[in-house]
């Protein structure tokens, strides 16, 4: 594993319910915030410890949480199909900045809780964006898992779920919880 | 009351939208549908839920689609577990011959595969195929691409598998 954890000092989170489609707030375009804000440093905090107690979730946009706000978060430590990793990190104001080298694969939502779909993703990109607190700007470069899961919390944030990525009639698929 | 309609017709503009606005105007409501082109022919099959006699409802999608339509009632049952061991897509592809579906598909039955999604074409000599096969349990992946693979050798495909993983982003 490669890449640096981001270092945050945050007030403890509390856990919020994770919205589900067909939730209006997830099919909006989410507002940019003040990342210094108490309130972009308490809903921060909120994303991670909401994250921490949702087996398998890997990434969490505002929204998914029911603030139309650009703000997310992540953790692809331990995955599988992580490479470059940078721990457990929020991101505000995120914006892509390069991407490259598109793979297909299967993707599920914790808001669309029955469905899996095909979409293509780039497993190259550079995120710039700011971090919460210390409004210290960022710009990271990453690959594979956490690349893919980057450009999903974005497009949250932008108001698009992998529902609206489909490339084709068949790609969607029921979702299968394993035993 | 749920019904089951296939519309099997020569393909023309309109059709969908034709069946659809029939079911709407009765008061069902379209719940599911799957619909493709097999061999340049209009395959579609559709559930409709409707709170009135089937007749009504045959009547009225035969007005619309005088050839290839069917309706039958579907039996009330349990919603399908979304809960299962392992999910296997299966490809296959070859020169077309009899009994290359049947073969495979047996390989699966055989393994305890239930097939979820399966699509098959014939083009040009050429046979293609894709399922997607529930499992009870996690399969030993590699002993079921032994087995694919020589069933497929047996009729002249190559058979590949592979487990899908979806990742909750
Ligand atoms: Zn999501």
């Amino acid at each position: 594993m490669i890449g640096r954890s981001i270092a945050l000092e945050l007030p403890p989170g509390r856990i919020r319910p994770v919205v589900r489609l067909p939730a209006e707030v997830l099919s909006r375009p989410c507002d940019r915030v003040d990342p210094e804000s108490d309130e972009v440093v308490a809903l921060a905090a909120d994303l991670l410890a909401t994250m921490a107690v949702s087996p398998g979730c890997v990434g969490l946009a505002a929204n998914q949480v029911g603030s139309s706000l650009r703000v997310f978060s992540l953790n692809v430590t331990g995955h599988p199909k992580t490479r470059t990793s940078h721990g457990a990190f929020v991101l505000c104001n995120p914006e892509l900045v390069a991407a490259s080298r598109n793979a297909k694969g299967r993707e599920g939502c914790m808001s669309v809780p029955d469905w899996t779909g095909d979409v293509k993703r780039a497993t190259r990109i550079e995120v710039a964006g700011t971090l919460p607190g210390t409004g210290e700007q960022v710009v990271l470069a990453t690959d594979a898992f956490e690349a893919i899961a980057i450009q999903h919390e974005i497009d949250h944030l932008d108001g698009l779920l992998f529902l609206d990525r489909l490339p084709d009639a068949r790609a969607l698929h029921r979702r299968v919880n394993y035993q | 009351m749920e019904f089951v309609v296939t519309v099997v017709s020569h393909d023309r503009p309109g059709l969908i939208a034709d069946v659809t606005g029939a079911v709407a105007a009765l008061g069902g409501n379209l719940e599911s549908s799957s619909m493709t082109l097999l061999q340049g022919h209009f395959a579609w099959t559709l559930v409709v839920a409707f709170d009135a006699d089937i007749e009504v409802l045959r009547r009225e999608l035969l007005a619309v689609c005088p050839t290839g339509v069917t309706v039958s009632e579907l039996a009330d049952e349990a919603e399908p577990s979304t809960v299962v061991g392992d999910r296997i897509v299966v490809n296959l592809h070859g020169a077309d011959r009899r009994g290359i579906v049947a073969a495979i598909t047996r390989v699966l039955a055989d393994a305890g595969g239930n097939i979820v999604e399966l699509s098959t074409h014939l083009h040009e000599g050429m046979y293609l195929g894709t399922a997607e096969v529930e499992f009870g349990q996690r399969v030993d992946l590699t002993a079921l691409s032994e087995a694919l693979a020589a069933a497929g050798s047996d009729v002249g495909v190559r058979v590949t598998a592979h487990r899908e993983d979806p990742d909750v982003l």
